[in-house]
């Protein structure tokens, strides 16, 4: 064999196992870590965010316990995404929808918000984001006010419930209107959506039980 | 060898500084310097990997062979940064969280393919060390500088909301520099970065030259 044959061979081997142990080594520490710790950890937020997502709201059901599923291409993009119903008495006061947005300015946002029966939105929380630290993500409850501002909006109250720019009442930073822009127009997709079906939203699916 | 450190020390942190200098790795370091806390965590993160990639290498130069040496260096580098993600994610979620996307990005940082080429790949594992650490240094407190510069210009506060980084103990710890109302959201935007970084790299010139 010719030795610049030989010496390919034995570069390309050389990374090829390189590569391998790179590749075992992240996907080890995934393993160790990812259903352990990140999964745990993405619930205890859901429910520390569940319980403070009615305030000013009696209900006398276990929310997690009356989770559904929904599907829709303009809320949750064609993936099952959870749906939690408050009742008080047997009859639903309140709902609490997961959302996603995929316009915001880096990949998805994903919305929590609560609704009263009336449709009127009582809290929007943001579940995960990848916004422009600095400037995107000064919607974050970490770094402003911002998200309080939907509290006891509906799409009455509200003139076209848009940001000041679009000739709406929400405000914005300067230089950053992608974030918030994106976030206004997914719960005015959000409250159409729930006005139009009303309690025919709530969808027979129970959410997969927990193991 | 005493001597020796305190010439890298020097090298590193003021005559050949990543930033102001050798101008490597200005694409994190203008996205990221919006505010002085998102500013501290990517350079913490950055001089983490830098260290461990600048030792790995410099336990492998033996083994490494020459003609493929970038491609392993990337190998070996990502797979610290895909590690470093993972763990962030784990255990300090909020700080994960506050960074986006920039942390993927410390893989395309050539300040630390340059400190492995330069000199992972001739020195050993202690000097190799040493110089990944003062390396940070030098790129921690630029990026502070200039994170704290554009966010006093910008949103009137410094290291607000440092409870990200180091616990709820800091989150009033910040100080306020200029009303809310008089604000330049210019000094936020990436102009904003390039001015700010063209100033000090200005000031550093002069200082140097006198």
């Amino acid at each position: 064999m010719k030795p610049i044959v030989k010496g390919s061979i034995i570069t390309g081997l050389y990374l090829g196992i390189l590569t391998g142990i790179c590749l075992s080594v992240i996907v080890y520490v995934h393993e160790k870590t990812y259903e352990t710790y990140v999964k745990t950890a993405e619930k205890d937020r859901l429910s520390k965010k569940m319980a403070g997502m009615l305030p000013g709201i009696k209900f006398d059901n276990d929310l997690l316990k009356s989770c559904r599923l929904y599907n829709s291409d303009t809320l949750s993009h064609g993936q099952d995404m959870e749906f939690y119903t408050a009742y008080r008495k047997g009859r639903p006061v309140a709902y609490i929808i997961r959302t996603v947005t995929m316009k915001g300015y880096a990949g998805a946002i994903e919305l929590l918000t609560s609704i009263s029966s009336k449709g009127e939105i009582r809290k929007v929380e943001i579940l995960s984001q990848h916004e422009t630290p600095g400037l995107g993500d000064r919607v974050l409850p970490a770094n402003s006010n911002w998200l309080q501002e939907f509290e006891g909006a509906s799409l009455h109250n509200r003139r076209n419930f848009a940001l000041i720019k679009d000739g709406g009442d929400f405000t914005y930073t300067t230089g950053a209107t992608v974030t918030p822009r994106a976030i206004v127009n997914a719960e005015k997709d959000l409250l159409v959506h729930f006005m139009e079906k009303g309690n025919r939203i709530i969808s027979d699916r129970h959410c997969p039980e927990d193991d | 060898m005493i001597r020796d450190i305190i010439e890298l020390f020097k090298q590193d942190v003021w005559k050949n500084n990543t930033i102001l200098v050798q101008i490597l790795g200005l694409c994190p370091t203008l996205a990221v310097t919006t505010t002085a806390v998102t500013a501290l965590g990517l350079a913490l993160t950055t001089t983490m990997v830098l260290a461990v990639s600048n030792v790995m290498i410099s336990l492998c130069r033996k083994i490494i062979i020459p003609e493929v040496r970038i491609p392993s260096y990337i190998l070996i580098i990502s797979t610290l940064v895909a590690v470093v993600e993972i763990l962030m994610q784990t255990f300090m979620f909020t700080v994960y969280e506050s960074m986006g996307i920039f942390i993927s990005l410390i893989v395309t940082n050539c300040i630390i393919i340059s400190h492995a080429e330069a000199y992972a790949m001739r020195h050993g594992p202690f000097m190799s060390l040493l110089d990944a650490l003062f390396v940070g240094l030098g790129y921690t407190s630029i990026l502070i500088l200039v994170g704290s510069v554009r966010e006093a210009v910008g949103f009137g506060t410094i290291f607000h909301g440092l409870n990200k980084l180091f616990g709820e103990y800091f989150a009033d710890k910040y100080i306020t520099v200029l009303p809310g109302d008089k604000t330049l959201i210019f000094a936020i935007l990436p102009p904003g970065a390039f001015i700010a970084i063209g100033l000090l790299i200005a000031l550093r010139n002069s200082i140097s030259r006198s």
